[in-house]
């Protein structure tokens, strides 16, 4: 609920007021306000208008739930009550700024003491009609004041255990609640980009053996499209621990050319030919480890032409 | 079977650490075998809040490949293992995060509950604690700029198939700037499984390096957090009533030796 919390007017524990007398007292005074029920972890409120309970809420519930739900707890001993003080001026807008938690006028008649003067014992709660106070008499036993979402399941899973949005009865509009507080989903290309760079550099001991693979495969047939050039061999070795690293052997047989092309410089000489494959090599890398340029530091390549 | 569960936040400074370090103490105190591990390797301060800084061997050493995990775990309150990350920015640049895996699946041994701090934001270090969970639990505070974080880890962790458990509304307060709890779940279309007061215990509590629900077992807070494990856990939850006696009666107790 949305209240005007200031100094409360009246403070108490659960064991230490008789809850009907009090709403009784409320009632005779016409008090405007609202009552704050602590109780452990959880919260409640009731707003009081010419001394008759109008809304409720307590932790997931509202209206009529909520008061059900207070009323088991307002009597016990760590229970905290506060009531809070409103001009006539303001409860009409507090009211309304509250309103998905107003109660059904029949139950707020149920919860208002009929004609005080003329029943002055009868409480509002209690008496007349045992209806309102059937909840603490479910409490039974035990002691525990919070737990409805968990006690209906069994299953220790936590996703089922609380599940205390399905308590939540007004569904919100999503798209009007992210307008109002001005949020937005990230797109799918954002998501995308984030997921891109975590899978940068890590990897699995399956990774390694897919990107040795696919290392190999990739140079072999870059090289093996340089002219005169007979067979390659490549091997690819990654390791992973203690950091990302690797080594590489690439074995290649060239093809007898005649005099006139070694003269005519159509072939390419062995340190020309070794600088060009390491070109491609680092090429390739650097195309399977996109986001992480720092591993080609980490590439050991030996080249053996015969 | 071991529950990985981690704990992610997306914005800094929303309290969880401190949530992951008293949850792990109180999934701890109910007799199961918890490990919390600090994933924040750039930031961690899980040690901090346990008081269990300046320990020689950390999470740092073990993804750098100078130790072995078994000796980067530390026992803290109520039985709970602890995998501090190391506060060292030196120790940081050799860190492997890639063997952060292999560390996980060593700590699976002997554990029920493997608790995750993940590191705030979506980077690597982030997005690796992400996608180690099984589960996830969300922290966040009732705030926008914490909720439209919190919201971008919910969608990344959608995409790498982690179970949301749900979201913790850490530092609750009734302002009427805060975003209530029914709008937080609309927004993020996750249930919220509890609600953390603000509570400035908690603050004190951290800085004395002990965990709130030892410290203060009937703050609301320490009360929200025993919940909160209970829920986990499928256990009964019984509230810890505060102490109402007054200054009097517990001085007398005090001096008459009764508690």
């Amino acid at each position: 609920m949305e209240l005007p919390i200031t100094r409360p007017t009246y403070v108490s524990y659960g064991d230490e007021v008789e809850f009907d007398k009090f709403l009784e007292k409320l009632a005779r005074k016409k008090h405007n306000g609202f009552i704050r029920i602590t109780h452990a972890s959880s919260e409640g409120h009731i707003i009081i208008k010419d001394g008759t309970p109008v809304a409720a809420s307590y932790d997931r519930y509202m209206k009529s739930e909520a008061m059900e739900k207070i009323l088991e707890i307002v009597n016990k001993m760590e229970t905290l009550i506060e009531l809070f003080e409103l001009k006539e001026s303001q409860i009409d807008y507090i009211i309304d700024i509250n309103k998905v938690y107003k109660l059904e006028p029949s139950f707020s008649r149920k919860l208002k003491p009929p004609k005080i003067e003329e029943h002055p014992k009868i409480t509002p709660i209690k008496k007349p009609t045992p209806k309102p106070k059937e909840p603490p008499t479910e409490e039974k036993p035990t002691p525990k004041p919070k737990e409805p979402p968990t006690e209906e399941k069994p299953t220790p899973k936590p996703k089922e255990a609380p599940g205390l949005a399905e308590t939540t009865k007004k569904p919100l509009n999503r798209e009007e609640v992210m307008k109002k507080y001005g949020l937005k989903d990230i797109d799918e290309e954002e998501v995308e980009k984030v997921l891109e760079n975590y899978k940068g550099g890590a990897m699995t001991t399956i990774d390694i053996e897919r990107v040795e693979l696919t290392l190999m495969n990739k140079i072999k047939k870059a090289i093996i499209g340089i002219p005169n050039i007979k067979s390659v061999e490549v091997m690819v070795f990654l390791e992973n621990m203690p950091e990302l690293e690797g080594d590489m052997k690439v074995l290649i047989e060239r093809e007898n050319t005649g005099l006139l092309s070694r003269l005519m410089g159509g072939v390419m000489k062995e340190e020309e030919l070794k600088e060009h494959i390491i070109d491609i090599i680092e090429m390739e890398i650097k195309k399977t480890f996109r986001g992480y340029p720092e591993i080609i530091e980490k590439f050991n390549v030996n080249i053996e032409i015969h | 079977m071991t529950r990985v569960i981690t704990i992610a936040s997306g914005k800094g400074g929303v309290g969880k650490t401190i949530v992951a370090a008293n949850l792990g103490v109180a999934l701890a105190s109910y007799g199961e075998r918890v490990i919390v591990l600090d994933a924040d390797i750039a930031m961690a301060n899980l040690e901090l809040v346990l008081g269990m800084e300046g320990k020689s061997v950390t999470l740092h050493d073990v993804l750098a490949g100078k130790a072995d995990i078994e000796e980067a775990i530390y026992e803290g309150p109520e039985g709970v293992k602890v995998v501090p990350a190391g506060i060292s920015l030196e120790g940081l640049r050799n860190v492997k995060l890639e063997r952060l895996e292999e560390v996980l699946s060593q700590l699976l041994e002997d554990t029920d509950i493997l608790l995750i701090d993940a590191p705030a934001g979506l980077e690597k270090d982030a997005i690796t604690a992400l996608a180690a969970a099984e589960e996830l639990l969300l922290v966040t505070t009732p705030e926008i700029p914490s909720i439209s974080d919190v919201l971008k880890t919910k969608i990344i962790a959608d995409k790498l198939d982690v179970k949301i458990i749900g979201v913790i509304v850490n530092r609750e307060q009734h302002d009427k700037t805060f975003l209530t709890v029914d709008e937080i779940e609309t927004i993020l279309e996750v249930p919220v499984i509890s609600v953390i007061p603000e509570d400035p215990e908690i603050s004190r509590s951290a800085a004395f390096g002990e965990p709130i629900i030892i410290k203060n077992p009937k703050s609301p807070a320490s009360n929200a957090i025993m919940k909160l494990a209970a829920d986990l856990l499928g256990k009964e939850f019984h509230p810890i009533e505060p102490d109402k006696r007054g200054i009097i009666s517990k001085l007398i107790a005090g001096l008459t030796g009764r508690r």
